[in-house]
């Protein structure tokens, strides 16, 4: 068990070095492959997957 | 289990049983004061050459010895044979305990028990010095707490008065069916150390736990060894890595904080951009790109050296009881992937009930992985709000209207983020933290038949 458990957070602590070192982070994010070269001169056309998702609308 | 001493005897090898003619070998020394006769209960005293009858009893019910008498068998590298069985009770609430003793005898070591109880099995030899307790070496009535002996500290497990209820075989001392003995038992799992009360003699002995396939393999037992019953006095804990383990567990968090404040104190945290914003009320479309392309600086967001994080930051100054709403696009100009995320910002306030509150934040991160150099720009859409909608777009009303708020983007590359670490720590939590409840458990149920239960029951 205790070999088991340094295993793990050997692992852990490489993972970690790995993370910092390029720059890993757990941002809720999408990909895109392919954007096409016109969007920068007309930012409007662009719908982006998070619009049209639920927001804060709270307060007390 | 204590070890008595007893003056020598003139050596037999063989002789019958006075009482009822049995046949018997003798192979207990010249020490062997008593022989029990397993046909008829009879107690023979060696120590007398006519072989006279010292007692007799009837043992209505004939238990037979795990280990036979005659069995020989090496165990922790010594020859022993098996030459007395007894078996003795201990009587709490008017319920008795019994274990089984088993006395072994080698020429030239001497005698050794075996201990049964529960199918916990502990070997025992006689103490070569007196234990020292808090006042000194222990002498007479055994203290309540604690005992050292060969550099172990015992812990006192119970105290009890020991009767013999059964007895086969030879022994050097004059044990009867009946006798009572006061004990004491001190335990360092997997060591046992135990004192025998007799009058004003006191007798200390020495025992380790055994594995009972250990006593299978010495002797040559038929079968298998029953699993064993509850957790021994003397047994050692199969939790006893937990300890390592939080050493471990503590070893490792220090390495991830040091890992990560080295990568705090030597990461760039470079600035790549930051700009204010006007956010208008009734406008149609707010997307815009950072930087715009019709800058007068920077047309681009370089991003330069290794790949690494990218830390986009919103602040909203003036935002008030509203949220605010950027879905943001990154966008390599190079390769022309995109990333795509979204950050939130909400300020509420007022008073409830006479008292001031407020809630929300002004400011959101959001931390892009692994982005690699190159020329990069950002569209932004952001939508604003009082409600659980944006607002509307109103062709009627001046456009663009009033300024509702400003905000600032701000863009670094290699930021350093401490959330790895905390998940190092939460990861690495659990298995440590179950053990030791498991190892505490296993504890609990050591003492709970002892004189110090840890925890005590409450009935009403």
């Amino acid at each position: 068990m205790l070999r088991f458990y340094n295993i793990v957070g050997t692992v852990l602590l490489l993972l970690l070095l790995l993370a910092h070192f390029r720059g890993w982070s757990f941002l809720d994010h999408q990909r895109n492959p392919n954007v096409p070269k016109s969007v920068r001169d007309n930012p409007g056309s662009y719908r982006s997957v998070y619009v049209g998702t639920s927001h804060y609308g709270g307060g007390k | 289990m204590a070890i008595r001493t007893a003056p020598s005897v003139p050596r037999v090898k063989t002789l019958r049983c006075p009482s009822c003619g049995a046949p018997h070998e003798l192979h207990g020394g010249p020490r062997t004061q008593v022989l029990v006769c397993g046909y008829c209960d009879s107690a023979v005293d060696l120590r007398d050459e006519n072989y006279s009858i010292l007692w007799r009893t009837e043992q209505r019910i004939k238990f037979k010895p795990i280990i036979p008498l005659g069995a020989r068998g090496t165990l922790r590298g010594e020859v022993m044979e098996c030459i007395g069985f007894m078996r003795r009770t201990q009587t709490v609430d008017g319920i008795d305990y019994t274990w089984n003793e088993y006395l072994l005898f080698n020429p030239c070591k001497g005698y050794r028990w075996i201990v049964e109880y529960n199918s916990h099995w502990t070997y025992v030899k006689e103490c070569m010095a007196l234990p020292v307790g808090a006042d000194g070496p222990v002498a007479d009535h055994p203290p309540y707490t604690w005992v050292r002996y060969d550099g172990i500290e015992f812990k006192h497990f119970a105290t009890y008065n020991a009767r013999v209820t059964y007895v086969l075989g030879e022994f050097y001392w004059d044990v009867r069916v009946g006798q009572v003995a006061e004990c004491a038992d001190y335990v360092a799992p997997p060591h046992m150390a135990s004192a025998e009360i007799a009058g004003d003699e006191i007798v200390w002995s020495l025992g380790q736990y055994v594995a009972a396939s250990e006593i299978w393999t010495a002797f040559k037992l038929e079968g298998s060894p029953l699993p064993p019953v509850g957790v021994g006095p003397n047994q050692p804990s199969p939790f006893e890595y937990v300890k390592k383990m939080w050493v471990q567990y503590w070893l490792f968090l220090s390495l991830a904080f040091l890992l990560t404040l080295l990568f705090t104190m030597f990461s760039a945290n470079a600035d790549i951009d930051a700009r204010s914003i006007e956010f208008n009320a009734n406008v149609k479309d707010h997307a815009l790109v950072i930087p715009p392309a019709n800058a007068s600086g920077p047309q681009y967001l370089k991003v330069t050296g290794r790949t690494c994080d990218l830390q986009v930051t919103v602040r909203v100054d003036g935002i008030d009881n509203r949220w605010a709403w950027f879905p943001m696009i990154l966008v390599n100009e190079d390769t022309n992937v995109a990333t795509e995320f979204a950050l939130a910002t909400e300020y509420y306030h007022g008073v409830d009930g006479g008292d001031a509150w407020s809630e929300g934040s002004r400011e959101a991160s959001a931390v892009v992985p692994s982005v690699p150099a190159g020329r990069y720009y950002i569209i932004t859409n952001p939508q604003s709000g009082t409600g659980s909608e944006p607002d509307k777009f109103n062709a009627s009303l001046a456009t663009p209207g009033p300024v509702l708020f400003k905000y600032y983007v701000i863009v670094k590359r290699d930021v350093t983020q401490w959330s790895f670490f905390w998940w190092i720590l939460f990861l690495l939590l659990p298995l440590p933290l179950i053990q030791g409840i498991r190892a505490y458990s296993f504890e609990n149920r050591r003492w709970q038949d002892s004189d110090h239960p840890r925890t005590s029951s409450t009935s009403s």
